[in-house]
This record gives C-alpha cells, sequence and structure tokens, in this order.
C-alpha cells in the first residue's frame, strides 16, 4: 500500500470534481471531512475558533485546489495539513517572543497528536463497515481473530487480510497527513 | 522521539493505531452536527466569492435597464441584412410549394441560420450546435438542451442576443422540448448570438448574466 492516491472511489470522485472547480465536490469535502477539521481546531483553539478555523481551511482549500494532487494525496489528509498549518501561523502570531522555526513546541506535538488522532478516527469510519468491524472487534472488544471470523460468519483468512488491509490504510493516511 | 507515551512516534504500533482512533473518536462525536452545518453558508459565500473561469471570461452583458433606447429600423438596416433575406427567401420558397425542399430536407421547414454554441462553464456540457428553421412562416430554434447538468432552484432559459448593444429576446425556460418558437416580430438580423443563462428562481425575468453556452447564429446556407 505505498499508493498514496486516495483508494476509496467515492473519495477519488470528491478529488477530480474538486480540482476541476466542482463547488458541490466543496461541499461534499466539507460534509465528509468538516467535523474532522472541527475537532482539531477545538482543541487547538477552542470551539469558536474551531468555528473560524474550519472556515478558513475549507476556503483555502478551494483556492488552491490547482496545488492538489489526487494521484498523490488524499483530501482529508490534505485538508489537516492546511489545518494545522494555519493553527501554528496562528500560535506562532500570538507567542510574545520571535521563535526558531527548527525548535520544537510542546504546543505543536500536542497538536500534532490531536490531528493524528482525529485522522485516525476519520480514516477508520470511512474504512468498508466489514473491514472497520474486523479491527474494532479485536482490538476494542479484545476478541482473537478466530473469534472474530466466528462473530463475523466470515472465513479467518478474510479476517486477516481485511484487518491488514485496514491497518494498512490507517497507517498510509497517518502518513499522509503528517507531511 | 522513540517513547510510545505520545500519539507521536514515528512507527506506532496496531494497537497504538486503533487506541488513538478511539480517543479521536471522541473528539469527532463531540461535534454537534447542526452547528457544522451552519458554517457551510459562510464558507460557500467566500470560497465561491471569485468563481475561477475555465475558458476565458465571459463577455459581459448589457442589462435591459442600462441599453440604451435604439432606433430598430435604422440597426436593422445596419446589421446583418442577410438574416432578413435568407428569411424571406425561405418564406418563398414555403410559398411556392418547397418540392425540393421536402425530399431533402422534410417537410415544409426551410433552414435560416445555423449555430453553434460553446461552454462558457467548467460544468456546461461541450458544445451544443442547431439551426432555425421556417416553418409555416412561423421560425423556430431546433437545438435539443435536455443534456445540461440538473440544477438547484435554478433553470435553464434560451436567448437571442446582441451583445454590441445590449439587445436580448428571451425564447424561453429550457425544458424537454427541442424546439423553441422565434417570436414573429423579432428581426432575427438583430440578434447575432444566442445564449444559454442559468436562472435564479428569484422573480427577475431579465437575464441572470451568467450563461452557461454562447455562440454566434449564422446564415444557412443558400440552397441551390
Amino acid at each position: 500500500m505505498t499508493d498514496h492516491g486516495a483508494t476509496d472511489p467515492d473519495e477519488r470522485r470528491i478529488a477530480h470534481a474538486l480540482v476541476a472547480g466542482d463547488r458541490d465536490a466543496l461541499a461534499e469535502a466539507f460534509s465528509r471531512w468538516g467535523r474532522m477539521i472541527h475537532a482539531i481546531g477545538t482543541r487547538a483553539a477552542g470551539p469558536d475558533a474551531a468555528d473560524d478555523l474550519t472556515q478558513s481551511v475549507f476556503v483555502e482549500a478551494w483556492r488552491s485546489r490547482a496545488r492538489f494532487d489526487p494521484e498523490r494525496g488524499v483530501v482529508p489528509g490534505w485538508l489537516v495539513g492546511i489545518a494545522r498549518n494555519q493553527i501554528r501561523r496562528d500560535a506562532r502570531r500570538h507567542r510574545e517572543v520571535p521563535i526558531d522555526r527548527d525548535v520544537e513546541h510542546p504546543e505543536d506535538s500536542r497538536e500534532d497528536a490531536v490531528a493524528n488522532q482525529v485522522v485516525l478516527a476519520q480514516a477508520l469510519s470511512d474504512l468498508d463497515p466489514t473491514v472497520r468491524s474486523t479491527l474494532e472487534l479485536s482490538y476494542w472488544h479484545g476478541l482473537t481473530q478466530t473469534e472474530v471470523a466466528t462473530r463475523l460468519d466470515l472465513p479467518l483468512g478474510t479476517v486477516k487480510s481485511h484487518q491488514r488491509r485496514g491497518l494498512a490504510r490507517l497507517r498510509d493516511i497517518l502518513e499522509v497527513s503528517r507531511g | 522521539m522513540a517513547e510510545r507515551r505520545s500519539p507521536d512516534p514515528d512507527v506506532p504500533s496496531d494497537d497504538e493505531l486503533l487506541a488513538w482512533a478511539e480517543e479521536g473518536r471522541q473528539m469527532l462525536d463531540a461535534t454537534d452536527q447542526g452547528h457544522l452545518d451552519r458554517l457551510w453558508d459562510g464558507i460557500a459565500a467566500t470560497a465561491f466569492d471569485d468563481p475561477p473561469r475555465a475558458t476565458e471570461p465571459v463577455p459581459e452583458l448589457p442589462t435591459r435597464q442600462s441599453a440604451p433606447p435604439v432606433d430598430l429600423a435604422r440597426e436593422r438596416a445596419r446589421r446583418r441584412p442577410w438574416l432578413g433575406l435568407v428569411a424571406a427567401a425561405a418564406a418563398l420558397v414555403v410559398a411556392v410549394g418547397g418540392v425540393v425542399w421536402t425530399t431533402v430536407r422534410g417537410p415544409d421547414t426551410v433552414p435560416v441560420a445555423t449555430f453553434r454554441m460553446d461552454p462558457l462553464r467548467p460544468d456546461a456540457p461541450d458544445t451544443v450546435t442547431g439551426r432555425i428553421v421556417a416553418l409555416d412562416g412561423q421560425r423556430r430554434v431546433d437545438v435539443d438542451l435536455t443534456d445540461l447538468p440538473p440544477t438547484d432552484e435554478a433553470f435553464y432559459e434560451l436567448w437571442l442576443l446582441d451583445l454590441e448593444d445590449g439587445q436580448l429576446v428571451s425564447l424561453g425556460p429550457v425544458g424537454d422540448t427541442t424546439t423553441y418558437v422565434v417570436p414573429t416580430a423579432v428581426d432575427l438580423g438583430s440578434y447575432p448570438t444566442i445564449d444559454v443563462s442559468v436562472e435564479p428562481t428569484d422573480g427577475d425575468p431579465t437575464h441572470s448574466g451568467d450563461s452557461i453556452l454562447r455562440g454566434p447564429i449564422s446564415a444557412a446556407e443558400a440552397a441551390g
């Protein structure tokens, strides 16, 4: 799974339509990933600032859509990247002392952690429902792969490949959105 | 960096991936959907304020109100007298009986003009061609506009335009038909352009200025 473009056909469609300038595609992207951006903004800056952040991220996504390559990136990762840049820019504006760009700041890593968590949650909920179930049952409910296979009435091999595929997808999304 | 206490190591374990996802899910669930929905209007208003154009800029369309009054008789003589001539010739052929036309062009219709409309918006279909014919003294536009993309709270309308002087005539809303009647009083020679606009259902009968297709009208080739 080294391909970084979207594998979900619906996501691919949104990505290509967005780049082509389809306004409905921005609306779809917002309805699908707006919650994720808002959650990141809420943790980073509070609920009111999250509203502003969410709006400016989607406006910026629309304006810079020509720079997004659907074959190389995934829309949620790209949106999170825009959000993180804005959060960092806002945070730096509010710091009293000019800072060295190379120095890692605790705020930055906390925001990164939140972004990672939200991105993963979104990616998990975007997975095929069966694939998602195999992961949730194993990792959240503590079932073995054999128990998952019985519970979902699937061959053990299918459960294993679903889990492998799902985890690979989560890692891909995480890697891309970390930019 | 390699410690696993913070969800930001380089390579998280599978357990960590799912644990982070669970943390994230709680944050996602804490967001009210209705509140999110209300943010959309602000995004759309700002983002679509300066919509990009896929093609060259659309010529400014003067509105009915801003156009100066025109001496129609004089203007008619100045503009495209050929279209009037072709129409007159067409009418004559129809009057004489149109034996040639019935075999070649179908019963009693006489070509007056043809046109090709090019897309003006990214969501427009490819080029659309059509023709204007005369039938029993009535002129009509034959064009298939049934494949335009669906619209929300808007409809398409077909127009004859004179971009230079801001004159325009509506041929009506676009529907399932492929036939639009040109009012008898309209001098086709005065309207060199045909246009399809997107009209919001706002009760304003004038051209919205938002065109999806537009092209020049050319006289039909003189027959035999």
